[in-house]
């Protein structure tokens, strides 16, 4: 087996000697994969955006620190190593790098137990996870070469004694090695690689993933064909989850009817739905389109062409990538756009629009338009002319021509109203009677953490709220813990404010924060820190009844509340923001 | 002393009382007479899968995290062959080893259905059952699917001269169709009467008290309609009964083939409809998830009153004539539960519906009755009355139910 390597010894060649060599790359291995795993996820939540993943290293300084600082201190210790008083130390330089791995180690398995939004194991994930291993791998095997070359030998010396009863000087002779010191150097560059790895994983699997996206949508696209179900499209700055799930409630008691589960509103989340969930019977599809920039509307719009558009807002969400509402209302109107070539209508909720903006668009695109909103306005086919919000939801009396129709919902929220007449009236569009539309809203389940309002018989009412991310929603959810608090209760906010509002984000939050002192008894506020004006405002208003406590994780603020909470209390979650924004990545 | 029968407890099930199931089921397997019987529970997961292990006889291992690494789950399967010609009935299970799957057969003698709903108590369990000629106890393929249907269970009764509520039955209506409310409007007055409201729709195939809904004018109709026919292809729509007591009792045929009724029971309920959540998380103060917090007795901790005594004897011998009238001409078997309503204020009395497999096969009441019975005989009998019942199917002319002295082991 030597001969095979062409030389006397294996151990002669591997740095470190053989044992000690394949324990250390066993662990450095094991770093490889805990730390990658690691950033995979937070790399995922970037939705494998290389640029956004760069940003995101930076903003939160997410770069190693502690495994690299042990391995500092080795490379200190090892290049000293012929001090006397360092001497002794060297023994400790291979024990000194082990431990800076484990640390590595459990610095990453750390972060992934505590992440809110585990890694999703999907089979992109895989790849680039397998092509980041290949690259770890070939960058350890440059390591260990380059290591295995490191100087090693003895050097003499020359010590002059300071006792002139010996003689004068002497000369020993002493060994060196600097193979710890370069493996610990190699290490440190290796550990501060990994995100950058996984980055050019990605950017070597590009053409790849193109092919396969493009294989995926080809096979969707001949599946919907076959089927054609009817598409009705929903998008808009905010609302439309909510407006999805109604829709798709009643539609379902006319026919059997598939939506675009939870956010999913990406050209490869709709082209999976079709994939794997699409059937033969149904009849209606709702889809949820994105719009991440101009033209990604229509071009989602090509993959399902839609006979009916819901248009839910304009409005501040995600301004960071729009710049102007204007550019967000064009964005979205593209789908208007693709519902008049194939005679469709357009159902806009006329309240979540500025006039202007919408007003424009509608004269640049012109075609079927069906406006819902507040009346009385001549605009709007459907009015709402008032609504209730009790403790068993929303009551909304709207008139839509001559009738005059009242909707009942176990539904909370101001802004729900808006989605519920939403809804309902592109219901009506599509042709079912309103006796039916009534009739399937009094069984709307509560909406998944969109001011979902849970009673349970032994406990506070809790209303969770964790996915808004806007001010109307916001609003509207301080607005229920008036409704829905049992007489003697305490109304309970617990919040870390929002984000996506680019410039806003603290004039809005000032804003919210006042108004959050009018609606709640308690406010716990979740890493404060990121939103001053909200804190500062709750306290410019405060006139002494509120109490208000800071947490600097979600996890301590619902525990605070979980002890303390009575059955007459009301608790709000407001925005549970995903880890790319609370948690802090210390490795 | 002949060996002990294995009895394989089938609980669970694709039903949305699978949770109850589940509770009746392990209530049923402590029950057993330990010297005559070993049970083994045979969980049907809510997707369909089959597990036995003794993993399934905790109540604390609820909901039960079958992808987990536990050991002793194991996935089985019924084998239908029919068991005549193979012996013992079984149960196969796969078995891992050194070359590969080796099939391992784990035999039984009676099956005990505990799963209420759909998918069970509806006779489907009955029929696999009996197609694979293997032992059951409780009720045939006829009773069970006779009294999931709540309209034919009326006009069976109606037929038999018994005291039943009107009703009007609605099919769903095809897919992108809808109600026509004039129409049905104009059907129901004719069927019900002109005071029409409030009335009670319900599901027509569903046990328990699911998708039932009190309409109070036409809204309110068509919404319990539409709920309804989620679950159901048809609907029943009924008159309300003012004043509502119901009043619930449990029938059975003893070993010398005599129909006995139990105690009289006046569930405890302070809505005017007792929906789902009341049915089986009412009278616990906790309202906490039910299998995961003991000591839950299932129905068997519903609040109620035993031999309510505003029974008079004309209407508690009512009750027990309807129970015993619905027994015989359903041709019943096991221990079933006949619920009633009543309008407290006239005294008037209607059969409601039958559950062929009751929550706790209704043992409480049977605790309770005029000559009691423990849940172990019970048990024991309903065991013996299913290896009678089984065995006369099969053709065995010397097992009637009533002349059991075959099983007197």
């Amino acid at each position: 087996m030597t001969e095979f390597f062409g030389a006397n010894n294996l151990s002669e060649i591997l740095p470190f000697g053989g044992v000690a060599f394949f324990i250390g790359i066993a662990f450095v291995l094991w770093f490889g994969v805990a730390r990658g795993k690691t950033f995979m996820m937070f790399f995922q939540q970037e939705e494998y955006d290389n640029q956004r993943f760069v940003r995101w290293l930076a903003d939160n300084k997410a770069y190693d620190q502690k495994a690299t600082l042990l391995l500092g201190i080795a490379i200190l210790i090892g290049a000293l190593g012929h001090l006397d008083a360092l001497a002794g130390l060297s023994l400790l330089l291979q024990p000194l790098i082990l431990l800076a791995l484990i640390f590595g180690i459990f610095t990453s398995s750390r972060t992934i137990r505590n992440s809110k939004k585990p890694l999703v194991v999907t089979a992109r994930v895989k790849r680039i996870f397998a092509v980041y291993m290949g690259l770890f791998i070939a960058a350890l095997g440059f390591a260990s070469i380059i290591t295995a070359l490191a100087p090693k030998g003895s050097s003499y010396r020359l010590d002059i004694a300071s006792d002139s009863a010996s003689s004068f000087f002497d000369i020993s002779i002493s060994g060196y090695n600097w193979e710890a010191v370069f493996a610990a150097v190699l290490l440190i560059l290796a550990i501060q690689a990994v995100p950058y790895l996984i980055i050019a994983a990605n950017i070597l699997l590009a053409p790849i993933e193109e092919r396969i996206k493009l294989g995926y949508r080809r096979e969707a696209e001949e599946k919907f064909n076959a089927l054609k179900p009817k598409v009705i499209a929903i998008t808009g700055s905010f609302g439309k989850t909510s407006t999805k799930h109604i829709l798709s409630h009643i539609l379902s008691y006319s026919a059997p009817t598939l939506a675009t589960p939870g956010s999913i509103n990406t050209e490869m989340g709709i082209t999976r739905v079709i994939r794997e969930m699409l059937k033969p019977n149904h009849i209606y599809f709702i889809v949820e389109m994105g719009a991440y920039g101009i033209g990604s509307i229509a071009r989602l719009c090509t993959l399902t062409p839609p006979v009916t558009g819901l248009i839910t807002a304009i409005g501040a969400a995600h301004f960071e990538r729009f710049k102007s509402l204007e550019n967000v209302a064009r964005a979205k109107f593209e789908l208007a756009e693709a519902v008049f070539n194939s005679g469709g209508t357009i159902v806009v909720n006329k309240d979540a629009v500025e006039p202007k903006l919408l007003q424009n668009r509608m004269q640049k695109t012109v075609g079927d338009y069906m406006l819902v909103g507040h009346g009385p306005d001549d605009m709007a086919a459907i009015q709402i002319s008032d609504y209730q919000m009790t403790q068993d939801g929303l009551t909304i009396h709207i008139s839509a021509g001559d009738e005059n129709i009242t909707l009942q919902a176990p539904l909370y929220g101001d802004h729900q109203a808006g989605n519920i007449v939403l809804a309902a009236a592109s219901a009506r569009a599509l042709g079912m009677p309103w006796s039916a539309i009534k009739g399937a809203l009094r069984s709307v389940a509560q909406i998944p953490h969109r001011l979902a309002v849970t009673k349970p018989a032994n406990g506070p009412v809790i209303i969770n709220d964790a996915y808004n991310s806007n001010p109307v929603g916001f609003e509207a959810a301080l607005k229920c813990l008036d409704v829905l608090v049992q007489s003697g209760g305490r109304r309970i906010l617990i919040t870390p404010g929002m984000v996506e509002l680019g410039e806003k984000h603290d004039r809005e939050h000032a804003r919210l924060g006042a108004m959050s002192v009018k609606h709640a008894d308690i406010i716990l506020v979740v890493s404060p820190d990121r939103i001053p004006t909200f804190t500062d405002a709750i306290n410019h208003n405060n006139d002494g009844s509120v109490s208000v406590m800071n947490f600097a994780a979600q996890v301590s603020a619902e525990n605070w509340a979980r002890q303390n909470a009575t059955n007459q209390d009301v608790i709000l979650f407001e925005n549970n923001l995903p880890d790319l924004f609370e948690a802090k990545i210390r490795f | 002393m002949a060996e002990k029968k294995i009895v394989a407890v089938i609980f669970g099930g694709r039903s949305v009382e699978h949770d109850v199931s589940v509770l009746t089921g392990l209530q049923f397997l402590e029950a057993l007479d330990p010297i005559k019987y070993e049970g083994i529970p045979v969980y049907i997961d809510p997707l369909g899968a089959w597990w036995t292990g003794s993993t399934l006889t905790k109540r604390n291992n609820y909901p039960l995290a079958l992808a987990s690494a536990q050991a002793d789950l194991v996935p089985i399967q019924l084998d239908l062959s029919a068991s005549k010609a193979l012996g013992r009935p079984h149960f196969t299970l796969q078995k891992k080893t050194l070359f590969g799957f080796k099939t391992i057969a784990m035999p039984f003698d009676i099956a005990v259905p505990a799963v209420h709903g759909s998918n069970g108590e509806d006779g489907t369990l009955a029929g696999l059952l009996d197609f694979a000629a293997i032992p059951y106890t409780g009720c045939r393929p006829l009773g069970a699917s006779a009294t999931m249907n709540k309209a034919f269970t009326k006009r069976c009764a109606r037929a038999e001269g018994l005291n039943v509520l009107g009703e009007f039955v609605v099919n769903r209506p095809k897919a992108r169709d809808f109600i026509d409310e004039n129409a049905l409007l104009d059907d129901l007055k004719q069927a019900l009467g002109d005071t029409l409201f409030p009335v009670i729709v319900k599901p027509v195939n569903l046990g328990s008290s699911i998708g039932v809904a009190k309409a109070s004018n036409l809204d309110d109709l068509i919404a319990g309609l539409m709920q309804a026919f989620k679950m159901d292809g048809q609907a029943i729509i009924e008159p309300f009964v003012a004043n509502l007591v119901e009043y619930n009792i449990a029938a059975r045929c003893d070993l010398d083939g005599k129909i006995q009724t139990s105690a009289i029971e006046r569930p405890l309920s302070s809505v005017d409809i007792l929906d789902f959540k009341n049915k089986y998380l009412g009278g616990r103060a906790a309202g906490a998830p039910k299998l995961k917090t003991g000591p839950s007795q299932g129905m068997a901790s519903l609040n109620r009153i035993l031999d309510p005594k505003e029974l008079t004897t004309e209407q508690d011998q009512l009750i027990r004539g309807h129970a015993k009238a619905l027994f015989e001409v359903l041709q019943l078997a096991g221990s079933v539960r006949i619920d009633f309503l009543c309008n407290s204020a006239t005294g008037e009395i209607w059969v409601n519906e039958v559950n062929t497999i009751p929550g706790s096969f209704a043992y409480f009441l049977w605790e309770a009755a005029a000559t009691p019975i423990s849940f172990l005989t019970l048990s024991n009998q309903m065991i013996l009355e299913g290896f009678a019942l089984s065995a006369a199917r099969l053709g065995d002319t010397t097992a009637v139910r009533g002349g059991a002295t075959l099983f007197t082991s």
